[in-house]
């Protein structure tokens, strides 16, 4: 078993560790979620989703606001538990682990990217972005040096010692977007990681993540509104009625009725 | 003799109810660390939230939090302990307080300080600190992710 700096030095060199265990980076098999609203009734958000993500590919998730893309992406990223179904990163069946081998997946082998950064407002850049790594049990030098890396990746090396006020929102997504890839994970999840910026730093924020994964390979689910954004995945998904509809990459039409059925709220 | 007697019984008297006091002040202090801890946690929850993302496991989530409330009684102790040895040694170096020796039999406040009653009570006090920060460490450690990060 590697160590997590020997984890840290291997994911600069070579791509995602799907490759050396051959195993699909996630997976999902009718996955069902069941909340219990306020009157008691049950609200069925997912009702068997299913979906399998390959190595280094990009999937983009679309659909109306409410019907449950966050609440995948939780389940996907072992930040929820289904109600009903399962969930593999890299082969792992989430529901067969306890809360520690959960936190396990969620610092090794998932980097998550939220719509508003969430990043440690005590800390500087370099020391949100090295926190993934401490947690894992890289030691301070290393896991330092692979922030100064990951910054310099996403062109914010001059940045690493300024605290997140401190730096404009496009600069604090690309602080995030360099934690998310801190411990090389399997699976970048990314929950509307440019609906909180402006068109021009979007379009910033897209290059950066596609050229991330061209340079390490990383396998991705986003979650977005953005037609931009998602018309440069791989496969776009609707989740519409509580699962995931076919592919509507390639088709403008369904592209713009999607953007029509969101601009109208 | 009988006079004598029921001065010290006094005395003892006196000394029992210094104890329940201060045992008093030791639990409001105790109950001041635990609505700390749990602001801290409410203030904290999406930061909780956050950790967990990153792979933070429960049990360092609550050593965490235990450790700060910990600290909060060392440091603390530590400067109340200081301050009441010095109050001490400046009553008894300069006998600042008077007493009426017609009542007591001396003319000023006797002070005796006994180191192992200040060990004693220091530990005390510490142990009260790490009792208090273990229900605000269990809720911040028992957090779901999802709950936390979507905390305003």
């Amino acid at each position: 078993m590697s160590s997590p700096s020997d984890r840290l030095h291997r994911a600069d060199e070579a791509g995602p560790r799907a490759d050396e265990a051959g195993q699909v980076p996630l997976e999902a098999r009718n996955l069902r979620k069941h909340f219990l609203s306020g009157d008691g009734s049950e609200l069925k958000i997912l009702q068997g989703v299913d979906l399998r993500v390959g190595t280094g590919e990009v999937v983009a998730i679309v659909g109306a606001s409410g019907v449950g893309k966050s609440t995948l992406l939780h389940l996907l990223g072992a930040l929820d538990r289904p109600t009903e179904g399962e969930v593999l990163v890299g082969g792992h069946d989430l529901s067969e682990m306890d809360q520690e081998a959960r936190a396990g997946v969620r610092n090794r082998d998932i980097g998550f990217v939220f719509q508003f950064h969430h990043l440690l407002r005590d800390f500087t850049a370099q020391e949100n972005v090295a926190f993934p790594c401490r947690i894992g049990g890289a030691s301070e030098g290393a896991s330092r040096d692979r922030a100064r890396a990951l910054l310099d990746s996403v062109g914010l090396s001059h940045r690493r010692g300024h605290l997140p006020t401190q730096l404009s929102g496009g600069e604090q997504q690309r602080v995030a977007v360099a934690r998310a890839l801190a411990n090389s994970p399997l699976i970048l999840l990314a929950d509307e990681p440019s609906g909180n910026l402006d068109a021009s730093t979007s379009g910033e924020l897209h290059e950066l993540l596609f050229r991330l994964r061209e340079e390490k390979g990383t396998s991705m689910v986003l979650v977005t509104h953005n037609l931009d954004l998602a018309g440069q995945a791989d496969r776009i998904l609707e989740l519409r009625d509580g699962v995931l509809h076919n592919d509507v990459n390639g088709d403008p039409s369904e592209a713009d009725a999607l953007e029509g059925e969101e601009s109208g709220g | 003799m009988m006079t004598n007697q029921a001065l010290f019984s006094a005395l003892a008297l006196e000394k029992l109810a210094m104890w329940v006091i201060l045992f008093l002040i030791v639990v409001v202090a105790a109950f001041n660390i635990v609505s700390t801890l749990v602001m801290v946690v409410v203030d904290r929850t999406r930061e909780i939230g956050i950790l967990k993302s990153m792979g933070m496991t429960n049990h360092r989530i609550l050593h965490v939090f235990m450790l700060q409330g910990v600290w909060i009684g060392v440091i603390g102790t530590s400067i109340g302990t200081l301050l009441g040895c010095t109050l001490a040694w400046v009553l008894d170096t300069y006998e600042i307080i008077q007493i009426p020796p017609d009542v007591y039999f001396v003319d000023r406040l006797p002070v005796a300080l006994h180191l192992f009653d200040v060990v004693l009570i220091f530990m005390a006090r510490v142990g009260v600190a790490f009792a208090a920060t273990i229900y605000p460490a269990y809720q911040a450690s028992r957090l779901e992710p999802v709950e936390a990060i979507r905390h305003e």
